[in-house]
């Protein structure tokens, strides 16, 4: 098991297929700190739906707009920023996807399972950055 | 592994659809591919077997909703088998396991009536 956290910050571009590259390198640090499944499970999806939220819904897919990604991996917890060019929005905004009228919407889960996976959920003023926090689960 | 392999399996009036991988956003296209093959009216019953699947996210959920959609607008009725326990607790988190009820196997979700 390492001694010292492993951090990183990686610029993305706009594009779903950059989405897999970050997933590969956050699972291989969560490997190094031997997390469990259901740990990976939960960082992997987290971390899918906040890019794939900057990517589509922050920068619009745009290519000269890039997502950022800064990880932190320790013994006991994670922590995840995402954060686009995009204008940002609110998330109090988003209609809640577990409401009986909302259930068979096909979108709008992206925050939902952030917020459901995830230890601590917080976005900036803006809406364009959104910082994640697992506790490892023992 | 990161790419997600469909595999066809037709039944009388049925057909099984065999998932292998990760269901992430970036494959939900493939998804809705296939999906789209198996059209709503040309069979009674489709099974999505998702015991090969250890991962799904919410853009590949968008597309079993729809899916779903489909097949009831045709009045036919799609079921989904083999679901892992990570992903049967996302469905849980959710409220889509009160969409999609799960069956163990696919001859159960064959099987069962209504």
């Amino acid at each position: 098991m390492p001694r010292e956290k492993i951090a990183n910050q990686l610029e993305l571009a706009s594009r779903f297929d950059e989405v897999a590259r970050a997933e590969r390198e956050v699972i291989g640090a969560l490997q190094a700190y031997a997390y469990g499944e259901t740990d990976v499970f939960a960082i992997k999806l987290a971390l899918e739906e906040a890019l794939t939220n900057a990517i589509k819904h922050g920068n619009n897919l745009n290519p000269n707009k890039r997502v950022k990604l800064d990880y932190e991996v320790g013994p006991q917890a994670v922590t995840l920023k995402v954060c686009d060019e995009g204008q940002g929005f609110r998330p109090g905004d988003v209609p809640d996807c577990t409401a009986d009228e909302n259930i068979e919407r096909p979108s709008g889960r992206g925050v939902m399972l952030m917020n459901a996976y995830m230890s601590e959920v917080q976005f900036n003023d803006k809406g364009n950055c959104v910082t994640m926090i697992r506790r490892r689960d023992n | 592994m990161n790419t997600l392999e469909i595999q066809i399996d037709e039944r009388p009036n049925a057909a099984v659809a065999h998932l292998r991988g990760n269901a992430s956003n970036t494959e939900a296209e493939t998804l809705r591919a296939a999906l789209l093959e198996l059209g709503g009216a040309r069979y009674d019953r489709v099974v999505i077997d998702l015991d090969a699947v250890q991962f799904i996210a919410s853009m590949a959920l968008a597309e079993l909703i729809e899916f779903h959609k489909v097949m009831h607008k045709a009045g036919g009725r799609l079921r989904l088998c083999g679901v892992h326990d990570s992903v049967a607790d996302l469905f849980k988190k959710t409220r889509l396991i009160e969409v999609f009820p799960l069956y163990d196997s696919v001859d159960a979700a064959l099987e069962e009536n209504g």
